[in-house]
């Protein structure tokens, strides 16, 4: 079967179809929309630790997390449309930590809450062009996501070793070096295992019923219940 | 771990560097209006920055082709009007609701001309035209991408192509009667 001629060098197609055809040679994505695909590469970042490391810290939980974040991204594309990823893409370079939550959701959450709010912020925002050069950006963002999997990591071996006291202390300077960090759920469900270990039943209590009310429909929640309840006298 | 993750980064900006102006173009001869090509553009990438582990290596432009694929038909669902050229009289009555054609550019003119083309060409044909008469591919490469046999491939595009041919004669002889009046 011999392969079709395209109209556009055909000969005999009308001049009226070759003038369409050609029209769509010009045809050129804007500078926004390179620039927005270009905003979502720190999710095919979290992506590439997903299935690893990101799994391993934490059976589902984790891996619901980051998933969690992409949802939200996902939403925030479709609801906020332009301005979204522009908005994150810049956010990262205001917010160093933000980079590492792997799908943006910080600030896609706060665009959906307060869409109308944060219109003038986010038409703001926009002017700021990204930095020139992705890959130096890129970097940082890549360090500090495998900085947060590796903090992750040595809270769960202390836990694992028996020492609470060093977890809690960990799951402390995770949340103090990144207050917006991809993990901060799973890094309150890994303080109340560390607290647990230390055989504070009551402290287990406290931080199980803070954990619950701060994340009632946590994957976590089942298991904090349970801690919750072998710490009940 | 970091290497991981920098492999796949550079990984997605080099696909996207390859392949936005094809899948900005795909979703435009899709449907997709040109005012929402950005934002079905940005949602065809984040897609592939999910699954970017599940896509292999040469085969970024299928997968990407079958994502804006999907996501134009989503939008198009969701466009309340609805076109069909066909109808004479509707395709009427869309050329007296243009503009004045020297109001509009020549190539904007055309290219929403086309997109008024493609839209008259079912869901079937319509993307195997755009991937051979648009992105000149071959039909060996759109049977790739579009998992279909090439007999298959052959016949949608000669479907196609006579539709088209057949709104375009149409499309010509409602504009040169606009032109007359």
């Amino acid at each position: 079967m011999s392969e079709p001629r395209r109209l556009l060098l055909d000969p005999d197609a009308a001049d009226f179809e070759h003038e369409l055809l050609r029209a769509w040679g010009d045809e050129q994505p804007s500078r926004a929309a390179r620039d927005r695909a270009m905003g979502l590469v720190a999710i095919a970042g979290a992506g590439a630790v997903g299935a690893h490391a990101v799994g391993a810290l934490a059976p589902n939980a984790a891996a619901t997390s980051v998933a969690a974040a992409v949802k939200w991204s996902t939403l925030g594309v479709i609801l906020i449309g332009g301005a979204t990823a522009g908005v994150s893409y810049v956010a990262r370079d205001r917010h160093p930590d933000v980079g590492a939550e792997t799908g943006t959701a910080t600030p896609i959450r706060t665009q959906i809450a307060v869409p109308t709010a944060n219109a003038r912020a986010t038409a703001e925002e926009i002017q700021s062009p990204p930095s020139p050069s992705p890959r130096s950006a890129r970097t940082p963002r890549a360090d500090m996501l495998a900085e947060q999997i590796a903090m992750m990591d040595g809270v769960r071996a202390a836990i694992a070793s028996g020492g609470g006291a060093h977890a809690v202390r960990l799951v402390d300077d995770y949340e103090r070096r990144f207050p917006r960090g991809a993990f901060l759920e799973e890094a309150e469900a890994l303080r109340v295992d560390a607290i647990a270990k230390t055989a504070n039943f009551a402290a287990t209590r406290h931080a199980a019923d803070r954990f619950l009310v701060a994340h009632p429909s946590s994957p976590h929640a089942a298991r904090i219940r349970t801690l919750s309840s072998a710490a009940t006298p | 771990m970091r290497a991981r993750i920098v492999d796949a980064e550079n990984r997605f900006e080099a696909v996207v560097a390859k392949h936005l102006d094809f899948v900005s173009r795909t979703l435009l001869a899709l449907g997709v209006p040109s005012t929402g090509v950005d934002d079905a553009a940005q949602q065809v990438f984040l897609v592939a920055a999910q699954k970017l582990d599940a896509i292999e290596a040469g085969a970024e432009r299928a997968f990407l082709f079958a994502i804006a694929r999907g996501v134009a038909a989503n939008v198009r669902r969701s466009r309340a009007r609805s076109r069909e050229l066909a109808d004479e009289d509707v395709l009427d009555a869309q050329l007296d609701d243009t503009p004045d054609p020297e109001e509009l550019c020549a190539s904007k003119r055309d290219r929403e001309m086309l997109e008024r083309l493609l839209d008259g060409l079912t869901d079937e044909v319509r993307p195997i035209f755009v991937l051979h008469e648009i992105e000149g591919l071959t039909m060996a490469e759109i049977a790739r991408v579009c998992d279909l046999a090439h007999g298959t491939v052959a016949s949608r595009l000669r479907r196609a192509r006579d539709a088209f041919h057949a709104a375009a004669r149409r499309l010509r002889l409602g504009q040169e009667r606009l032109e007359s009046r």
